[in-house]
């Protein structure tokens, strides 16, 4: 029995983010042949330990702001309130975003690249024989490569969850398999 | 989705150049450098208001200020200090330190970290325009004891604001902190793997969320109690002034803890750097530190001793507040191991980081004697006091700081700083310090009080030593903002390295490091 996906290459110690590089050939939802490359940039805490965090927070400064509401100072209360809201909010807010991350699938005729940010999928479709990858150097020597793919002048970047030299690696691997097609 | 909205989405990357850059930057370099120079800038003014201080004080009369605004200048030196220099000093450091040492592109949410900082510049202003007001600035001291800032004029109000402002921005900094070491680490980069420095902060982060809204509450209460007819604080109503002095110290005791434990996290970051080893005992440093957090919560009331608590509540305190010097004195100890026969060179950071030990330790020591009740009342409100917190947050926190720009200024500009220069800063700082500052230990104790313009002709000899040692240090600061600015400008080439094998993945990166991200991968063993 094959695993839906042989995973070639999966770096788990990059600073910036994680790439998984994987290609079809076994039974899967996707067709057999096709390349897919998915990257996802780091998270070293699960959402359940942040909401651990949040509670935890919580229950400290609600004891403090409740203490204070007991000596008659009940004005602190609300401002524990507040900044608890607002822990709450941001670390709601990077919940939501700990899933994003990008796929990038070249079928047999097309190059799918789809992004998941926070609710948002927003996916971009290219024919696979007009595709091809752009790895542009920074502006100045302080910025960061950038990696697009498209074709008839419509590109979308990939990889900015990623550092320049695993941005590097991507850009070859995804212009070996779209010149394998030619 | 359409592919032109992706296609939109991908240009945000180019930023502006210019003022713009600093202005809506989202990177924490840059934003830990906005920090770095508003701290400075801040600095310089603290020390000019100390300098006026020490000008009045020279001699026994009043010469140069009137009392009030005397009184005006304890006050604000010690705000702008507290919450505009050391603050936002160590927030800088965060910023530049703790993406790079964790392995983080940046901090978790770069748009609130935008504007953690640019709420600074706003409220120093507010705080600075007190003094035009009417009745002058606040001159109740940092503190802001009610009821005579319930008395005081329109620049108490514009004071109130100002500390709700930087409040604000210390909290959202905060969450920011908690956010990115918590979410961002690198693989590998467990909890008692991340570097003391980023422990340090964790723990500052925390205690900041869990104390900044007592203060926010107290000062609002202050208001309420000036301009809407409460009376929580106001005996004139039925208000309990020394409930506010408990809500204050409640606030104020870990805010000195806030001010010093990330100076503990830089100098547990240079010494084993200069004595070649690593740090001597990592996981009861994590444990002191987080023990020292603990027990600024249960010890405030050290600082009201002569309020007329009951004879329980003193000892209570007393013992509490000894019961810190437990953990402080294992950090001390574990410094001092780190040097054990290493190989020892005495490079500025190295320097400031042995000279910070030393110096730290006194004041640490003068706090002790604080901390007895019976003898506290003999000290309280004297210049002991005073000179017990410069040895503290001036040779704790603030040298702490020169130490880590030293010790990371190659990296964050690429060249090395004047090593010559360095050293001069370092002995004439050190010097100048203990001239300033060590006098005062003996004003003290003979019972010259504190917030005086005028004292009795007795003191005079230990005014005149501090008010030279005062000039001395504050125009040697001036040197110090030369060798940085000197150190951006140009210098030899610093290498990656920098030092002689350092521990820690800013190491792995060149000098300066990239704007976004990493040319060599890190690896976390």
């Amino acid at each position: 029995m094959f695993p839906a996906y042989a995973t070639l290459r999966a770096q788990t110690s990059h600073r910036a983010g994680v790439v998984t590089l994987s290609i079809q050939i076994g039974d899967g939802q996707i067709p057999a042949g096709s390349f897919r490359a998915e990257i996802r940039p780091n998270r070293s805490m699960s959402s359940r330990n942040l909401v651990v965090m949040v509670i935890c927070l919580t229950v400290v400064c609600l004891t403090i702001g409740l203490s204070f509401f007991s000596l008659g100072l009940w004005l602190v209360l609300p401002f524990a309130g507040l900044e608890i809201f607002v822990v709450g909010v941001v670390v709601g807010y990077t919940i939501r975003r700990s899933d994003d991350h990008e796929v990038v699938l070249v079928t047999e005729d097309d190059v799918v690249v789809t992004k998941h940010e926070g609710r948002l999928t927003r996916e971009a479709k290219f024919q696979k024989y007009w595709a091809w990858v752009r790895l542009e150097p920074g502006i100045t020597r302080m910025q960061p490569s950038r990696l697009k793919i498209g074709s008839h002048g419509r590109f979308v970047e990939i990889g900015k969850a990623i550092e320049d030299r695993e941005r590097r690696e991507l850009s070859a691997r995804l212009k070996q398999v779209l010149r394998a097609a030619v | 989705m359409a592919t032109a909205e992706v296609a939109h989405h991908d240009h945000h990357d180019h930023h502006p150049t210019g003022l713009m850059r600093w202005v809506t930057t989202t990177n924490h370099k840059d934003i830990g450098t906005l920090y770095l120079i508003f701290a400075f800038i801040m600095f310089l003014l603290g020390g000019a208001m100390a300098l006026v201080i020490r000008a009045e004080l020279f001699q026994p009369g009043l010469q140069v200020v009137d009392p009030h605004f005397f009184n005006q200048m304890t006050t604000v030196h010690a705000l702008v200090m507290v919450f505009g220099a050391i603050m936002p000093g160590m927030v800088g450091f965060a910023n530049w330190q703790i993406p790079l040492m964790i392995g983080a592109p940046d901090m978790a949410l770069p748009r609130l970290n935008n504007w953690s900082f640019w709420i600074l510049p706003f409220a120093a202003t507010l705080l600075m325009s007190s003094f035009l007001t009417g009745g002058g600035g606040p001159a109740a001291g940092w503190t802001l004891y009610a009821p005579l800032t319930i008395q005081g004029g329109m620049g108490v109000d514009l004071t109130i604001f100002a500390v709700h402002m930087l409040g604000v921005s210390s909290v959202l900094g905060a969450i920011n902190i908690i956010v990115t070491v918590f979410n961002m680490r690198a693989p590998g980069m467990h909890f008692m793997k991340m570097p003391l420095f980023v422990w340090t902060w964790l723990i500052t982060a925390f205690l900041l969320i869990a104390v900044m809204p007592v203060f926010a509450g107290a000062v609002t209460m202050l208001l309420t109690d000036r301009h809407f007819g409460t009376a929580f604080f106001d005996p004139a109503g039925g208000g309990d002034p020394v409930l506010f002095q408990h809500i204050f110290w409640f606030f104020g005791h870990p805010e000195v803890y806030i001010m010093i434990l990330p100076a503990f996290g830089i100098i547990s970051a240079i010494i084993p750097t200069f004595s070649r080893k690593p740090l001597f005992g990592y996981t009861s440093m994590v444990l002191a530190v987080a023990g020292i957090a603990f027990l600024s919560f249960i010890v405030w009331a050290h600082h009201m001793f002569t309020v007329g608590m009951p004879l329980v509540g003193e000892i209570y305190f007393m013992y509490a507040t000894m019961l810190i010097a437990v953990p402080t004195g294992v950090k001390i100890f574990n410094w001092v191991a780190t040097m054990w026969r290493g190989s020892m060179t005495f490079e500025t950071p190295m320097l400031f980081g042995v000279g910070v030990v030393f110096l730290f330790t006194i004041g640490g020591l003068s706090g002790l004697m604080l901390g007895i009740t019976p003898a506290d009342f003999q000290y309280h409100d004297t210049y002991f006091v005073v000179a017990h917190f410069h040895y503290v947050l001036f040779s704790g926190s603030a040298m702490a700081m020169m130490g880590g720009t030293y010790y990371w200024l190659p990296k964050w500009t690429g060249h090395m700083y004047d090593e010559k220069l360095g050293k001069w800063h370092f002995w004439l700082t050190s010097i100048f310090f203990n001239i300033a500052f060590f006098p005062q230990h003996f004003l003290g104790l003979a019972g010259m009080p504190r917030r005086i313009p005028d004292y009795a002709l007795q003191f005079t000899e230990f005014n005149v030593i501090s008010s030279i040692g005062a000039f001395g240090l504050g125009i040697t600061q001036l040197l110090f903002g030369y060798i940085v600015y000197k150190c951006i400008k140009g210098g030899e080439k610093a290498t990656s390295e920098v030092w002689d094998n350092p521990e820690g993945l800013e190491w792995t990166l060149p000098s300066p490091p990239p704007y976004h991200t990493f040319e060599t991968p890190p690896v976390v063993k």
